[in-house]
């Protein structure tokens, strides 16, 4: 089970994904993606709330994603994130390469003796 | 803005900027409402508002940290986005001005004629008042020399004779002769003068002498000083020999005497020798009458500088008799129009 309180490289890269995902589905703030993630991996994955944050800011750098203030469901003001094209193409990119990267560990996995 | 650029903000945000920094405090309250949303949650899975309060911040980590990496990215990020809309704005701006001078073309040229004509005459203006008035004369008292204008023999005599506020008058013009150094000749431009006129201007040769009172005398034998230009030259700048050389001058053997000093440039940067101009009542009429010549004077010391007493003495010194109603008006006019116009022509 990977553990979600030591954010290494393969973490952050994950977390790129797990947010792109989240925001396939339209713009949302950093509350909304952080509890879509939990909802969507059944709280397997346990992030920090905090290092959202951060990882938000690195796609922004990238213009992967844009943000915008706006008026969350509540009626607060809310920084809203929105994907870009380019985080659309990114997305879809490495989706592929993570399940054609998983599809192989999982057979290498289940090769005889199986232990998955 | 939007990273991608396809909005321009709303032109009121930048003078948001003036009011305030606004990056620490949105990163605050972009963490305080996700906090707050956390804390909500979990009241309504039930637990307490202490509790609720505790786990939203285990849950979120480091605020601490978090909220100083947001913020000094925040304010990374600003700088560089006002720089870049500066810029962009400068060149909406360098856009606007090139689109309404495409507009009107006439007023484009007529106000860029305009700019280029006052720049122009300004910078024109201003040579000639640096060369005529700001720069002094390269002469020592430079401030007593007056130029009377063109004058014939007579009026030089009259002058000479009778006008007191003067220490010296002078006379000279200039010429343009084959100069021979007997192995290659050319035209060169120099200038007549009488032998007062290198000791009335005050300038000592380099090397050598200049004209002596005997140099004038008829049967004197030629000599001729010559420019620091033409002694580089002609004779390569050698320190020995030069000095006594002959140079033919029209086809007459003429000694060089002195070299003047570099820089020197009477009357103007042109001329490179200089020949004795001997003024006699006798040949007057015959030398002298033909054209006109420079008449330049030097002020007597305790002379009054002031154009209008100046002009009561040059009245008073000259008697309407002893010469002609030329000559007098001639005196009071150069002497009444003070040094500046005086010396352009000198200079």
């Amino acid at each position: 089970m990977p553990s979600a309180r030591d954010p290494g490289d393969l973490l952050q890269g994950t977390l790129a994904i797990l947010i792109l995902k989240a925001l396939l589905l339209g713009p949302a703030h950093g509350y909304a993606i952080s509890r879509w993630i939990e909802d969507a991996t059944g709280d397997v994955l346990q992030i920090e709330d905090g290092s959202l944050y951060p990882a938000l800011r690195r796609l922004e750098d990238r213009k992967l994603v844009t943000s915008e203030w706006g008026t969350s469901e509540n009626n607060r003001r809310a920084k809203f994130y929105e994907l870009t094209p380019a985080g659309r193409r990114y997305l879809h990119a490495e989706a592929s390469i993570w399940i054609k990267y998983s599809k192989a560990v999982t057979r290498v996995l289940r090769t005889h003796p199986s232990i998955a | 803005m939007t990273p991608q650029g396809a909005r321009r903000p709303p032109f009121w945000r930048r003078y948001l900027r003036l009011v305030r920094d606004d990056v620490r405090g949105d990163v605050d309250e972009e963490l305080a409402f996700h906090l707050d949303m956390r804390v909500e949650r979990n009241i309504a899975l039930g637990l307490s508002p202490d509790d609720a309060r505790r786990e939203a911040l285990a849950r979120f980590g480091d605020v601490r940290d978090v909220r100083d990496q947001l913020v000094s990215h925040d304010q990374r990020h600003a700088t560089k986005e006002r720089r870049a809309e500066y810029f962009g704005d400068l060149v909406h701006d360098l856009r606007f001005g090139a689109r309404s001078m495409r507009r009107s073309p006439g007023f484009a040229i007529a106000a860029i004629l305009t700019l280029a004509l006052g720049i122009g005459a300004n910078a024109a203006m201003f040579s000639v008042v640096n060369a005529v008035v700001l720069q002094p004369l390269p002469y020592p008292q430079a401030e007593r020399l007056v130029s009377l204008g063109m004058g014939s023999a007579g009026e030089y005599f009259a002058l000479r004779d009778r006008l007191h506020t003067l220490d010296a008058l002078a006379a000279w013009v200039s010429i343009t002769h084959p100069v021979d150094d007997g192995t290659s000749a050319e035209r060169l431009e120099g200038a007549a003068i009488t032998a007062n006129t290198l000791s009335l201007l005050g300038t000592r040769p380099a090397s050598g002498r200049t004209f002596t009172a005997a140099d004038e005398q008829p049967g004197a034998a030629p000599v001729v000083p010559i420019s620091h230009a033409l002694w580089q030259r002609k004779f390569g700048g050698a320190r020995a020999g030069v000095i006594g050389r002959l140079i033919a001058i029209e086809g007459v053997p003429c000694e060089i005497v002195g070299i003047m000093p570099e820089g020197f440039a009477f009357p103007n940067s042109a001329a490179e020798y200089w020949q004795p101009y001997p003024v006699r009542i006798a040949n007057a009429g015959i030398t002298w009458a033909v054209t006109d010549k420079h008449i330049i004077g030097r002020l007597a010391h305790g002379t009054v500088t002031s154009t209008r007493a100046r002009r009561g003495a040059s009245r008073a010194c000259i008697s309407p008799n002893a010469i002609g109603a030329n000559a007098r008006d001639r005196c009071a006019i150069a002497i009444d129009e003070s040094i500046r116009a005086v010396l352009s022509s000198v200079a």
